[in-house]
């Protein structure tokens, strides 16, 4: 029984091992690689801080960033800080909508996409004060 | 005729009965013996392998069984945790990947708030 006991453990021992590094999702700042740490960059003060969904989160963005076009890596990386300091409700219900409307057929999105930046000018350009004229 | 015997008298019986075995007789019932406390002492200090050695369809004193049991019960052992671990790791990389929709998201032609608010 002692022998059956020893190899149990140390089976037990060995997959705990196997089994560690799919545990190990969570990374600093300072574990990143260069690729991962550039494009992250708006992320660098607050990374620490992200919940470890973000982390794994981010960095399957940060893998994919690359391929994107110039204007989608812009647009990503100024939106990112946006991104990470909404609640996961707040991101989940965005997933939902954006699924929802992804649904919707291509030339009345474009219609409605249109209407909205339309609107959100509108609203902008309303809530700058007006400028003092030069005398 | 009926002789009625209670736990006293049977104790007597036994001595003298005992008295009478011839010494490798008695040689071999005290190994028995020992054999048996040793292996009480073992199943005491684990008492869930001795369950299973006890309930076992191998007999518990074979070398041969107790390998058998032990390799069987660590590759159960072994199994069992594997399975979960791929598990835990499929379901969280499921849970935690919304890089797809996200990257979508963040690269669209609209703002963000326009998706959350």
């Amino acid at each position: 029984m002692h022998v059956l006991l020893n190899k149990c453990f140390s089976l037990l021992i060995l997959t705990a091992s196997c089994c560690l590094p799919l545990t190990a999702f969570s990374q600093t700042w300072e574990d990143l690689n260069p690729q991962q740490k550039e494009t992250l960059a708006p992320l660098s003060s607050t990374w620490n801080s992200l919940s470890e969904k973000q982390h794994v989160n981010f960095l399957a963005i940060a893998k994919r960033y690359p391929k994107l076009n110039e204007q989608q890596q812009q647009r990503l990386r100024s939106r990112m800080t946006t991104w990470s300091k909404l609640t996961p409700e707040q991101r989940e219900r965005a997933r939902k909508r954006y699924q929802t409307f992804s649904k919707i057929p291509p030339e009345k999105r474009a219609a409605i996409k249109k209407k909205l930046l339309e609107q959100q000018a509108l609203s902008a350009s309303s809530s700058v004060p007006p400028a003092t004229p030069v005398q | 005729m009926k002789i009625k015997l209670n736990i006293r008298d049977i104790k007597p019986m036994l001595d003298r009965s005992a008295a009478q075995l011839d010494k490798e007789t008695v040689g071999k019932l005290q190994a028995a013996r020992r054999v048996a406390l040793q292996h009480q002492l073992t199943s005491q200090r684990v008492p869930v392998l001795a369950w299973l050695g006890q309930h076992s369809m191998v007999h518990p004193h074979s070398s041969h069984g107790n390998k058998s049991l032990g390799w069987g019960v660590a590759a159960l052992l072994v199994l069992v945790l594997f399975s979960g671990a791929i598990y835990w790791q499929h379901s969280n990389s499921n849970e935690y990947d919304h890089s797809d929709i996200d990257i979508a998201i963040l690269t669209d032609d609209l703002p963000v708030n326009m998706y959350v608010d």
